[in-house]
């Protein structure tokens, strides 16, 4: 495996990547259980992770080493690659995998020079490829433009009196499709449910607005709710710009 | 009257966060009242497949985030509760993921080991879960009680039998619903009391009209005494010509559900605590629209049994706009109502306590008020469709969410944050003590005692920010003392010199940082007038404890993470004769 696969491998499973120095064994940073693969490191450098965790370099924080992998001996300097464990004064996390700083030394000299950070481009590429994992689950992929949108009638369970703060709030929009990728649907209009809902548990389903054009990754619904439309969106990523077809082309060929 | 402390319940590590952290929960270990959990809205920090749980081990003064939680980044609801004896924590979530409702246990809550799943069920919605201990047989068993509304629109409630039994830990389901009427609303809540009684309450709607969301509804009580464990169970209360067991504690009310007010959402709220000393006495609040159909008000009421449910009295009322009542009774029989009144365009929590039942006016404290329109909401619900409130002995303990901006206007009662902020700027920073950060919704903890709390080292209460400290004021007695000259106003205000010269010091030096260039101006303070500008030997060694004073606080502030050093700026300490000795 290069250098740049085994990046990418555990950029797949860590959300969080530091270059960083061990400085001590068996200590911690914060109030966490210690034991002789607790280790205080001293964060040299950010380089991939949410925006919270960017502000780490030049701290200590504590890295709970994988079982799996001999522990690096004190002033040890490498590419950590971790997921969070706790967060209070300091931080916590726990090794996912490590890679010698070699290994990234080149990705990071060509990110500085693009002046974008380290693994930007591999983390693109994962998006990219995330994405394309998505649509390859889809039933449908089309480019179209919305018509017309209107509550869903209701129908069999979902015409049942009840109440629930997590209900879905269906709708339908209707998409005039005028490129069908892929698919069994035709192009002209395609009626597509969407939970129209703000609560927690839908704020990340896309809600079509009128006239919005896009790519859509489209999924037969479910039970009852297949008799009010052939198509749903249920995912965040469901509603893509038209340019990500392009990624879609490349990565299916 | 008693003391109330609040606390920022986001630890310094996450200053930089901005979620939407509302609909909070509480638990508090009766054995040992330090030991606290909390839960929110908030996702995982890093992502993954575990949510986090806020963890307390000094009483609520400081929090860290644990990702224990399975089901995904952050949970669809979530309640928790301690057993009484043994430190066992349970929790009632809807899994991000599936939308399904598990019942979830720990031995050890600061342990990084996600929480065992008991129990699991589809279609549940908004579990609350209340737990507690009983002996039996010599033998402390864990009665865990879960209300939730089933799949079939019923209230439902749920018990483990055992602390450490392998799953679903002797779980019995009790459905509560079947009355006349369409559907049971969301909340379920349970009190249960040490001598075996268990109180379940829940809001049955008897007729939805217009476009569903109107409705009337009835607030029905259930008991059983005798924890619930049997066939039968919470059948202890009755009416006459009702086809199910429990008592109308209210009928004929109106809702409207998922009605907005200040930017949250309205319909389903629900509280029932019972008296620790006296488990006839149980007190019951939620929320209507007397207004009916053409009203715009969501009052809160709060209700007082004294014969085990049976009768119920109006005994307070509060109007016309609040939400999430949470109710406790302490040991000693003082009464707790919190909840979040929206008047003035702002969102106020309140801390109602009462001994006589609301007979006389209640000791009443103003936990927070910020304005409802800051910041702007991401999803439902805004600061949540409940709040929490325990007693454990003669303390309350309580969570609730709302706009973090450090304004200690927005804090009658004091506060203390751990995320770094700026209460005089009124301005929320980042990790680096420099980079602003926009407000957000975030949980608060608070903790009423008739002691006053031990202080913390960041909280700071209204009158202390008020009110220089002592020692800053007995410095400025002393240099006004020893210089005549000097008056009061002139010992309070910087000089001019002394701007003049770090401004000068500033630009001299351009890689200081803006938290060093910050730093000083306390310590001006404290010098006092001339201290720069009257020479001499006296001033310079004033000048060196000054400089001592600022490293001192900057090395503070490295530790807490609201100062850093730059790695190329990282000192060089040499090499320990230990690495010395690997490196050869």
């Amino acid at each position: 495996m290069s250098d740049d696969d085994a990046i990418i491998d555990l950029l797949r499973q860590a959300p969080f990547s530091f270059v960083g120095t061990i400085e001590q064994l068996g200590g911690a940073t914060m109030d966490v259980p210690v034991d002789d693969r607790t280790a205080v490191v001293y964060v040299d450098r950010v380089l991939h992770g949410p925006d919270v965790m960017r502000g780490l370099g030049g701290q200590r924080i504590t890295l709970q080493l994988a079982a799996d992998v001999d522990p690096p001996a004190i002033g040890t300097t490498a590419t950590f690659f971790a997921h969070g464990l706790a967060f209070g004064e300091s931080v916590a996390v726990a090794e996912v995998g490590r890679l010698p700083l070699e290994a990234v030394e080149p990705r990071m000299r060509l990110a500085a020079g693009a002046r974008e950070p380290a693994f930007a481009a591999f983390e693109r590429r994962l998006a990219t490829t995330n994405l394309c994992e998505h649509a390859d689950q889809a039933d449908a992929v089309v480019l179209g433009r919305v018509v017309k949108l209107e509550k869903a009638p209701a129908t069999g369970a979902m015409a049942e009196s009840s109440i629930s703060e997590h209900d879905p709030d269906w709708w339908v929009a209707t998409l005039l499709v005028h490129h069908v990728e892929r698919g069994d649907v035709e192009p002209g209009e395609v009626l597509v449910l969407y939970a129209n809902s703000l609560d927690v548990r839908w704020r990340d389903v896309p809600k079509p607005k009128a006239s919005q054009s896009g790519l859509w990754l489209l999924h037969r619904p479910d039970g009852e709710l297949a008799y009010v439309a052939p198509f749903e969106l249920c995912h965040a990523e469901d509603r893509q710009p038209v340019q990500s077809l392009d990624a879609m082309r490349q990565y299916w060929s | 009257m008693g003391f109330v402390r609040v606390v920022n319940m986001i630890p310094a590590s996450l200053s930089g966060e901005t979620n939407q952290d509302s609909e909070p929960n509480l638990a508090v270990n009766p054995e040992r009242p330090t030991d606290i959990v909390g839960t929110a809205f908030t996702p995982a920090p890093a992502g993954g497949a575990l949510a986090p749980i806020y963890v307390s081990t000094d009483g609520g003064q400081t929090w860290t985030l644990r990702n224990v939680v399975p089901g995904g980044s952050s949970t669809g609801d979530i309640t928790v509760g301690f057993s009484t004896t043994g430190g066992v924590l349970y929790a009632g979530i809807l899994r991000q993921n599936t939308a399904r409702m598990q019942v979830l246990r720990t031995p050890t809550f600061t342990a990084n080991t996600p929480m065992t799943v008991l129990l699991d069920r589809s279609q549940e919605d908004q579990p609350w879960l209340v737990a507690g201990s009983v002996v039996v047989n010599g033998r402390s068993v864990d009665r865990v009680y879960v209300g939730s509304r089933d799949a079939q629109s019923r209230p439902f409630v749920g018990a483990v039998a055992a602390a450490t039994a392998a799953a679903p830990a002797g779980f019995r389901e009790t459905p509560l619903g079947l009355r006349r009427g369409p559907f049971s609303l969301p909340p379920t809540r349970m009190a249960i009391h040490p001598d075996g009684t268990v109180y379940a309450a829940f809001m049955h709607c008897t007729r939805a009209f217009g476009d569903g969301n109107n409705m009337e509804f009835e607030v029905v009580v259930r008991r059983d005494d005798s924890w619930g464990d049997n066939v039968n169970a919470f059948a202890a209360l009755a009416e006459p010509g009702q086809i199910t067991p429990g008592v109308r504690a209210s009928a004929a009310n109106f809702a409207r559900f998922n009605d907005t007010i200040g930017q949250e959402r309205v319909g389903a709220d629900l509280a029932i605590a019972v008296d620790p000393n006296d488990s006839s006495t149980v007190y019951l609040a939620f929320c209507d629209r007397s207004g009916g159909v053409s009203g715009t008000d969501w009052r809160l009421s709060v209700l007082l049994s004294n014969d085990r449910g049976n009768r119920w009295s109006v005994v307070h009322d509060i109007g016309p706009t609040a939400k999430n009542p949470a109710l406790a009774v302490s040991a000693e029989g003082r009464v707790g109502l919190a909840y979040q009144e929206f008047t003035g365009g702002r969102w106020v929590t309140r801390l109602e306590l009462t001994r006589d039942a609301w007979a006389t006016a209640p000791e009443t404290k103003v936990l927070h008020q910020a304005p409802a329109n800051v910041p702007a909401r991401s999803f439902f619900p805004y600061i949540g469709d409940y709040i929490r409130l325990l007693a454990v002995g003669n303390d309350f303990y309580g969570v609730f969410s709302g706009n973090n901006t450090p304004d200690l206007a927005n804090f009658p009662n004091g506060v203390s944050y751990q995320r770094s902020a700026n209460f005089v700027t009124r301005v929320l920073l980042n990790v680096d003590g420099i980079t602003p950060v926009t407000p957000s919704i975030d949980p608060f903890f608070f903790h009423w005692s008739r002691v006053k709390p031990r202080e913390t080292k960041q909280g700071i209460t209204k009158d202390e920010a008020d009110t220089p400290p002592k020692s800053i004021k007995s410095e400025i007695k002393e240099l006004v003392e020893s210089k005549p000259g000097v008056t009061k106003a002139e010992a309070d205000t910087p000089p001019k010199s002394v701007k003049a010269e770090i401004k000068e010091v500033v630009e001299s030096k351009p890689g200081l940082t803006k938290a060093e260039l910050d730093l000083p101006r306390k310590h001006e303070f404290e010098h006092g007038p001339k201290g720069l500008g009257s020479g001499g030997l006296d001033a310079f060694t004033s000048l060196l404890l000054k400089l001592n004073q600022r490293l001192g606080v900057l090395e503070e502030q490295v530790v807490q993470g609201q100062a850093f050093i730059r790695p190329t700026e990282r000192p060089d300490v040499g090499t320990l004769p230990d690495q010395a000795d690997e490196e050869q």
